[in-house]
């Protein structure tokens, strides 16, 4: 059986850009959901001592703070305050001491973060730093152990790869932290090899068969390891569905941004990185 | 043979790395180098602080000293005083200009030669402007950063506070992690006091007038009372002794009306100026300044030669605990500000493991099931390599002192799915050299060595990506680079020889054939 990607080339392109569409409209007008990481703000899980002291007599003692109170897990309550204009650190810091006091010995505190306005902005920059900074490097080697063409192939599925992440923390409304810039570059480093090891494939077959006119090469070779494209990802979907199912709500998001980025991962290297190679030649030297 | 004996004892060497961390129990079977795998504050509870070092303050307080010493410098009796007007301070940078135009170069080498080569110094006309060189402001910075860290050290130890981790971070930054501390008010509080304590004359000349419209006369200053800010005290600003003096410092019960007091030690020369100070001054009064906060303004009313001194202030027995804490310490160079806070409690820290570990521990199973299922007896070697490869990057991540965190425990879990490519591609290849007529034999041959350039390409490119994310990132994202780094040197070195080895073994069998052959 051969699958013919090549005569749906067009396609390809067509649904990858409509998805960048997508994802750059989400992330203008929907933006990102940013967590306390990014945003900065309070956060308190605590649990209830007091049977009588609940979530609604929470609400009302803390009303000065202007809170956001939420039933978690386990009976546990969820207690955020978001970053107001101008709060300082100090002014934070002092918050949270006045709440802990207003508890008193009513509730104990499960976890509780702070973060100031300063943070984000500096992490922000360093991800997107890491971002470009990786794509480069990656590229480069690329080039380097094949051929310019490959190069710019992964080059333009790393970027589809990456704008498509963001397009789905977007348009998910899933929340943005320092783990889903982890889950980005970890889904962008699970991409880039599946890419590399279809590369490698093509690039055998390009010395092998000298004829085979270039559109027929990359689907022979797409199709000689679709099997373990597929083999492969099933395994690590695996690992992350367990997660998913059996390790609770603390790597919930993680797990699922996962997945996204396997799928996504693997379906930018058959239909996109692949596929564009057809526009450079590969058996000239350069 | 030699091979087989090097592989087999790194995969062994491997596992061994492991066994403390699966099995705690053992650890005390295993030298010291070879340990547990230590958790991260999420997973044994505990509390994190990031600390800003404010380097602004701290820059401003130096350029006042710059001002100062640059006047000292111009009006040297020693060497001559050379005549000078509008010293200005502005935003850090010292300004003045010489009077004379003649004095002018003159006035240049005794400012470098008094000031250091730390201080730029340049002249236009014959104005003067002095400021820190980039280098000494980097050279300030950090020094402020070192004593910052060692001097919260010496505050969270007396707190008698179990295994913190004190250490900077990003140039400014102070990370300190506090495992088993679920509440750090206390701690928030020590660190966030400067605790720079000085001891000035109270100026007595002041009139109600001045004091109701708060006019300063100059080198006066006009200080809030600690516990009673409504209420101010005219002090000389002159620093008569200064808390640097300090050698010891305890709480103690003031002996005639039982309140709580801080009794202070100071060092010979603290000693000799503070004998100096209440021997010359008796009846007048001298205020104890803490912070820009009078903590209390006695009476002098003998002269005090031993260079013991006793502070009351109206505190708590607490109080005086932690102010004799703060003054043992030593003073902060720069405020401290706490600009994240996280602290997980020791309960929730324990679901949160046990919530990782049945996650990864189902998902190794679901891979190891599926290996078996697509490459029948082939499978049971890509299992082993697996539980060979989760072993040992446990066990290297443990041995080089890595933390284990939530993240990380998702990141293995991840490494180990896609670790298993290591084994599907060369499977695959074999398959297929089996289709194009090959013996079996030369189709394991084959297929691992083609196989293997695929591979390392691969695992290289994911490398870059790996480093780049330990570079720039923190926390969480770290966590995952090293993880994966490890993940991928491991697959790399453990999994693909060892993995080869065991199917030639197989293949020595009597049928000769490939494990996932019907």
């Amino acid at each position: 059986m051969q699958l013919h990607f090549m005569k749906y080339r067009k396609l390809s392109y067509w649904i990858s850009g409509a998805l960048v569409l997508i994802s750059i409209l989400s992330l203008g007008f929907r933006g990102l959901n940013y967590g306390i990481d990014f945003a900065g703000g309070i956060s308190m899980e605590v649990s209830s001592k007091a049977s009588d002291y609940t979530i609604d007599k929470m609400r009302k003692d803390l009303a000065a703070f202007k809170p956001e109170l939420q039933s978690v897990s386990g009976g546990n309550v969820l207690v955020r305050i978001g970053l107001e204009k101008g709060a300082s650190e100090d002014m934070q810091n002092k918050a949270v001491a006045d709440i802990k006091n207003i508890f008193g010995d009513r509730v104990s505190y499960n976890q509780v973060q702070i973060v100031g306005p300063k943070i984000g902005g500096e992490l922000i920059r360093g991800g997107i730093l890491a971002v470009l900074f990786s794509f480069l490097l990656m590229s480069l080697y690329v080039w380097i152990r094949y051929k310019g063409g490959y190069a710019v192939g992964s080059l333009i599925s790393l970027v589809l790869d990456f704008i498509l992440m963001f397009g789905f923390f977007s348009v998910i409304g899933m929340e943005f932290n320092q783990t889903s810039i982890a889950v980005i570059l970890m889904g962008i480093g699970y991409s880039i090899n599946d890419k590399v090891v279809n590369y490698d494939r093509i690039e055998e077959n390009a010395k092998r068969y000298h004829k085979m006119p270039q559109g027929e090469l990359i689907d022979l070779s797409v199709n000689e390891m679709l099997r373990r494209t597929v083999l492969t990802s099933t395994t690590t979907l695996l690992g992350m569905i367990a997660l998913y199912l059996f390790s609770g709500s603390a790597l919930q998001d993680f797990s699922l941004s996962m997945i996204f980025a396997i799928i996504m991962g693997t379906l930018t290297s058959v239909y996109i990185s692949n596929v564009v190679l057809y526009h450079f030649d590969l058996r000239k030297d350069n | 043979m030699l091979k087989k004996i090097v592989i087999i004892l790194v995969a062994v060497f491997g596992v061994l790395l492991a066994v403390p961390t699966m099995f705690p129990n053992s650890a005390k079977h295993f030298p010291s180098w070879i340990q547990p795998i230590s958790l991260g504050l999420d997973l044994k509870g505990g509390a994190q602080l990031l600390l800003e070092v404010d380097t602004d303050t701290m820059l401003h307080e130096k350029s006042v000293q710059l001002y100062d010493e640059a006047r000292t410098a111009m009006i040297n009796r020693d060497k001559g005083v050379i005549r000078f007007s509008d010293l200005r301070n502005i935003n850090g940078t010292v300004s003045l200009v010489v009077r004379s135009k003649d004095d002018i170069s003159k006035a240049r080498g005794r400012l470098r030669s008094e000031l250091g080569e730390g201080v730029d110094i340049n002249v236009d006309g014959s104005k003067v402007t002095l400021s820190y060189s980039e280098k000494q402001r980097a050279q300030i910075i950090e020094d402020a950063l070192s004593r910052s860290i060692e001097i919260v050290r010496r505050r969270i130890d007396a707190l008698g506070t179990k295994e913190p981790s004190i250490q900077s971070q990003g140039g400014k930054y102070i990370l300190v992690q506090l495992p088993g501390v679920d509440n750090p008010e206390r701690i928030k509080e020590l660190i966030g006091q400067t605790a720079k304590m000085t001891f000035h004359l109270v100026n007595e000349d002041i009139s109600a007038d001045q004091m109701a419209h708060g006019h300063a006369p100059s080198g006066t200053e006009f200080l809030p009372l600690m516990n009673m800010p409504s209420q101010v005290v005219p002090v000389y600003s002159r620093v008569e002794v200064s808390g640097e003096s300090l050698t010891d410092s305890k709480a103690d019960l003031d002996q005639q009306n039982n309140m709580p007091v801080v009794t202070t030690v100071f060092d010979s020369t603290g000693a000799r100026k503070f004998a100096r100070l209440t021997t010359e001054h008796v009846g007048e009064r001298f205020a104890i300044v803490l912070d820009g906060k009078v903590l209390s303004a006695p009476n002098i009313r003998e002269p005090i030669p031993g260079g013991r001194g006793q502070i009351s202030g109206g505190f708590t027995l607490q109080e005086a605990k932690d102010l004799a804490v703060l003054l043992r310490s030593g003073a902060l160079p720069a405020p401290l500000r706490v600009i994240e806070e996280r602290s997980v409690g020791a309960g929730l820290g324990a679901d949160t493991i046990a919530a990782g570990k049945l996650g990864s521990i189902i998902g190794a199973a679901f891979i190891m099931l599926f290996m078996l299922l697509i490459y029948r007896g082939f499978g049971i070697n890509a299992d082993v390599v697996l539980l060979v490869n989760l072993m040992t990057i446990v066990g290297i991540s443990a041995l080089l002192g890595a933390t284990l965190t939530l993240p990380g425990i998702a990141g293995i879990t991840l490494t180990l799915g896609m670790a298993v490519d290591a084994n599907i591609l060369p499977f695959e290849r074999i398959r297929d050299e089996l289709r194009t007529g090959a013996s079996p034999l030369r189709a394991v041959d084959i297929g691992f060595d083609r196989a293997l350039k695929t591979v390392i390409d691969a695992n290289l490119t994911t490398l870059i990506c790996a480093l780049v994310l330990f570079q720039f990132g923190a926390g969480p994202i770290r966590g995952f680079a090293v993880t994966l780094s490890i993940g991928i040197i491991t697959t790399l070195f453990t999994c693909i020889p060892l993995s080869k080895m065991l199917i030639d073994f197989q293949m020595k069998g009597k049928n000769r054939k490939v494990g996932f052959e019907k």
